[in-house]
């Protein structure tokens, strides 16, 4: 077959020079340290590789990001050499004492809101993200753990109870005004096979508050593939 | 549910993958704009590792979708312009034929492009390809093999 003999090997070997010609992966992006508790340095040296083709190698070049006691990253702030994690005192663990009587108590069903959901996916499996914010006039609270949550198809509840990603326990979460938080909801939904049309989603957050957003939409599935429950996560800072 | 990476464990999760993340974002956005895509993706990769669902797949098809958005949201930012400067050793006959390459690749239709660059330049073999396109691998070399035709007839229209 021609297709394959002449412009398959010429694709191949075009690739293969291409690839040859890129700086190594690894003097792009030598070092990525996720933050721990207590505000620290995020190191992500970057070689700046692909301009090592125009200009003399460039090696380390790093990217310090900073992260607080939410576990999140928070983008690049400096483009110098810091390959050394800034040590500093945990803060307070959050299981500590309860909070004092003046302190934030667990968010009820009308201090947060939901803002404009985010849709990501990949390899079939679409995730929702919904962020959280505290409600106009709302005293700041605390929310910790799983929502529950529903896939409706007009108004019925299909029955899909969803399961929890545990990956990430849940912790407490300060909602005070300005602070943002995520619920995220994923679900395979390109490869359930109940042919469902998931119009909306009911989520119950920790503290019985209601939300309700847009679904997944169609299913669908391939031959010989089976349908899984949708997940969530626990609600989380970003 | 066996799901991402641990908060310690974030950087050996995605360090067997940074060589493919390195070639993706490299066919996206350019060599000279590659690190910074991966750097951004690798960010963003840690903000939504809660939402890695290992029961679907591998970790590196979630780690190219990532990339390929982070990639599509930094071409909106800036045009992005053909490093033809990359493409192999200017002083060899090859570089010349891959520059005619290069620009027959630029003109397929996005699918057909988009499995070129995975097969061919980022190296990935047929099923993870599918992976990441969201296709069966079926699907893949029946592109491929469509990116191939179409291929011949943009080569061939230059010529003339």
């Amino acid at each position: 077959m021609s297709d394959h003999d002449d412009l398959h090997q010429r694709l191949s070997d075009a690739g293969r020079r291409w690839r040859e010609g890129l700086p190594p992966a690894t003097e792009a992006v030598r070092h990525v340290a996720p933050p721990q508790r207590g505000p620290r340095r995020w190191t992500v040296p970057v070689a700046a590789a692909a301009a090592a083709a125009a200009v003399a190698a460039i090696a380390g070049a790093s990217v310090v990001l900073r992260s607080g006691d939410d576990q999140s990253p928070k983008p690049p702030v400096a483009t110098q050499p810091t390959p050394t994690p800034t040590p500093t005192p945990p803060p307070t663990p959050p299981t500590g004492p309860p909070p004092s009587p003046t302190g934030p108590v667990a968010c009820g069903p009308d201090d947060l809101v939901a803002g404009a959901p985010q849709t990501e996916g990949a390899a079939g499996t679409a995730v929702i993200i919904v962020p959280l914010t505290l409600a106009a006039g709302a005293e700041p609270c605390t929310i910790e753990g799983y929502p529950d949550v529903a896939l409706l198809q007009h108004g019925t509840d299909l029955g899909l109870t969803g399961t929890h990603n545990t990956a990430f326990p849940p912790s407490r979460i300060r909602m005070a005004p300005g602070a943002t938080a995520d619920v995220s909801i994923g679900w395979a939904v390109s490869h359930y096979c109940g042919n469902v049309d998931n119009d909306q989603i009911r989520i119950t957050l920790p503290g019985g508050q209601i939300l309700t957003v847009p679904g997944f939409g169609q299913s669908s599935c391939s031959p010989g593939e089976q349908g899984s429950p949708p997940w969530v996560t626990s609600v989380t800072r970003q | 549910m066996t799901t991402g990476p641990t908060p310690d464990g974030f950087d050996a999760w995605v360090r067997p993958h940074l060589t493919t993340l390195h070639r993706y974002a490299a066919r996206q956005v350019g060599p000279a704009d590659a690190d910074d895509v991966v750097q951004d993706a690798l960010v963003r990769a840690w903000q939504r590792r809660a939402t890695y669902d290992a029961a679907r797949g591998a970790p590196l098809p979630w780690l190219l979708a990532i990339v390929r958005d982070r990639s599509r949201r930094h071409r909106t930012r800036r045009r992005v312009v053909l490093d033809l400067a990359a493409v192999g050793d200017p002083a060899a006959e090859d570089a010349r034929a891959d520059l005619d390459l290069e620009r027959a690749i630029r003109r397929l239709p996005a699918r057909q492009r988009e499995a070129v660059d995975l097969y061919y330049f980022v190296g990935l073999d047929v099923t993870t390809v599918a992976e990441v396109m969201d296709c069966a691998p079926g699907t893949v070399r029946a592109t491929l093999h469509q990116a191939r035709g179409t291929l011949r007839t943009l080569i061939g229209d230059d010529h003339v």
